[in-house]
């Protein structure tokens, strides 16, 4: 079981403050949720958690580690704890499905060609895509790159996995496929999970609490219910889907 | 604000500094761990076969416009069997290891550059990294190891190639004596020449291939800028073949012929 601890994570492009004194812990074996505008640094965030990007101050923590500090070699072997599902999926153009979920186990090479074979299939099945370990991804529909994307992170067993935005861009019923498999993950492999969402469908049914990401700072933290039930403007629009009035008004 | 107006100095400044980084990155990946060898052979079958037809017309024509001028100006002054020689040595170590890396930068860098950055701005680089996989171990040595061993082959054929026609064109088409000519040519011809072209070939290899790493993965987001890291990689690797062959060229002369 792994938990991660982000204090005071500050991050800046250019100019454009991104973050800016971000504090948050994930428990061990909790799903949480982190909501947010588009644009408001959720991936910028997240990779963070990851180390695939390095904070201008501030620390993240996993294990009692600090990332922060490590070099991308050394960073290599923490993130064998970390699966992280991709906005775009990111799957490698050039491989097959079964060469992308397997790519972990076939760069290792600990494992015999046929037992990879056999937890490729195990783990395609997991996410519902059996039989198509031969297509290449441009041959899939962007729901289904999202499962092979799953699968290529679950396929080492991780301890942690991180999703970025796993339904945006899905029709409902594709989503709702993907929310039951997040939540399937999430119960069956007991894996610390961060959901970064503005999905308000896959927070109530996937995560037990929930961080609203607001200029760079958590505005606002706590259980689902709390969160549709705030009184606060800014949750309470975010939640429900409401523009600003005085954004409308211009 | 001050570092805004030196942004001109401290951007090429930068860009030096992560591509030694690279470049170390590389060595340490070099001496750490063996590169892995489908990826190697795939890469060197891309590197050799798509840079074929490239090469061979490189290498034939500069031959054969080599030979033709050097026969008029060696006519004039009746010295018509000196002309394999010239071809053989200025093609050997100076127009076989430039032409063809070039060539080379043009055809390979370019696509690597293109293939890195469309990697970088879909984020499979960052899938990559979260795989537990080095890219640098992955995507950027092994071609960097297949361009240093294919450059001066190919150099070599292109410059055995241009040879060949240089031969036809002057025996055939100006009527150079051809036993003569050829025994000049291996005559004059010394064994640091070639020398000389191979190790060029092999450090041109190693810059086309990491130029154009660097900008495949220091990309700009979006198309436009996969576009850009494209045509940078090839104009700077082969900016950087010119200037560096003139270095080469002082300083290899040097080292071989002694400094008399
Ligand atoms: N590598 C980068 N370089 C410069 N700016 C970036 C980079 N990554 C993200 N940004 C900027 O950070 C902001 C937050 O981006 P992101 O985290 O992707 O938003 P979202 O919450 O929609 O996931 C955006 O304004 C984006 O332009
Ligand atoms: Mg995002």
């Amino acid at each position: 079981m792994a938990w991660i601890e982000v204090q005071n994570l500050r991050k800046r492009f250019g100019a454009q403050a991104v973050l800016d004194g971000v504090n948050f812990r994930v428990e061990s074996g909790e799903a949480l949720a982190i909501i947010g505008r588009s644009g408001c640094g959720k991936s910028v965030l997240l990779k963070h958690l990851i180390g695939l990007l390095q904070p201008d101050t501030g620390s993240v923590q996993v294990d009692g580690e600090n990332l922060a500090r490590m070099n991308e070699r050394a960073l290599l072997q923490v993130r064998r704890k970390f699966g992280m599902l991709f906005q775009s999926a990111a799957l490698f153009d050039s491989l097959s499905v079964a060469e992308n979920v397997g790519f972990v186990l076939l760069r290792e090479r600990k494992l015999s060609p046929p037992e990879i074979a056999h937890r490729v299939a195990e783990v395609l099945e997991l996410v519902e895509l059996g039989g198509t370990e031969g297509q290449m991804p441009a041959e899939l529909s962007g729901g289904m790159k999202k499962r092979v994307g799953l699968a290529r992170a679950l396929i080492y067993r991780p301890q942690i996995v991180l999703y970025d935005e796993p339904t945006t861009g899905l029709d409902p019923v594709v989503s709702d496929s993907i929310d039951q498999l997040i939540a399937r993950v999430c119960a069956q492999l007991k894996v610390t999970s961060v959901v970064v969402t503005h999905d308000m469908r896959t927070v109530r049914r996937v995560t037990q609490r929930v961080l609203l990401l607001h200029q760079g700072r958590i505005y606002a933290s706590g259980t689902p219910v709390e969160f549709f039930a705030s009184a606060d403007p800014l949750v309470n629009r975010f939640v429900h889907g409401i523009a600003d009035p005085k954004e409308v008004a211009l | 604000m001050k570092a805004e107006t030196k942004s001109w100095l401290r951007h090429p400044l930068e860009g030096l500094g992560r591509y030694a980084l690279l470049c170390m990155e590389i060595l340490r990946s070099l001496l750490g761990q063996r590169p892995r060898l489908p990826d190697l052979v795939y890469q060197l079958y891309f590197i050799g076969v798509k840079s074929q037809s490239v090469v061979l017309v490189t290498g034939a024509f500069t031959g054969m416009v080599l030979c033709a001028q050097t026969f008029f100006q060696f006519h004039k002054v009746a010295m018509d069997t000196a002309t394999l020689a010239v071809v053989s040595v200025s093609l050997g170590s100076e127009l076989g290891p430039v032409l063809t890396s070039l060539m080379v930068a043009g055809r390979v860098g370019a696509a690597m550059a293109a293939e890195l950055g469309t990697m970088r701005v879909t984020e499979q680089i960052d899938a990559l990294r979260t795989l537990a996989t080095h890219p640098v171990d992955y995507l950027v040595v092994p071609r960097v190891l297949a361009t240093v061993i294919a450059l001066p082959l190919l150099t070599a054929e292109a410059i055995c190639i241009g040879i060949l026609a240089a031969y036809v064109v002057g025996v055939f088409l100006l009527g150079i004596d051809p036993a003569y000519s050829w025994h000049n040519m291996l005559r004059y011809t010394d064994w640091r020449d070639i020398l000389i072209g191979f190790m060029k070939a092999t450090i041109f290899g190693a810059v086309v291939a990491t130029v154009s790493c660097y900008k495949g993965m220091n990309c700009r987001q979006g198309a436009e800028g996969v576009g850009r890291a494209t045509t940078e990689a090839m104009v700077y690797a082969s900016i950087t073949i010119l200037m560096s062959n003139f270095f080469l060229t002082m300083f290899l002369n040097r080292l071989f012929y002694g400094l008399d």
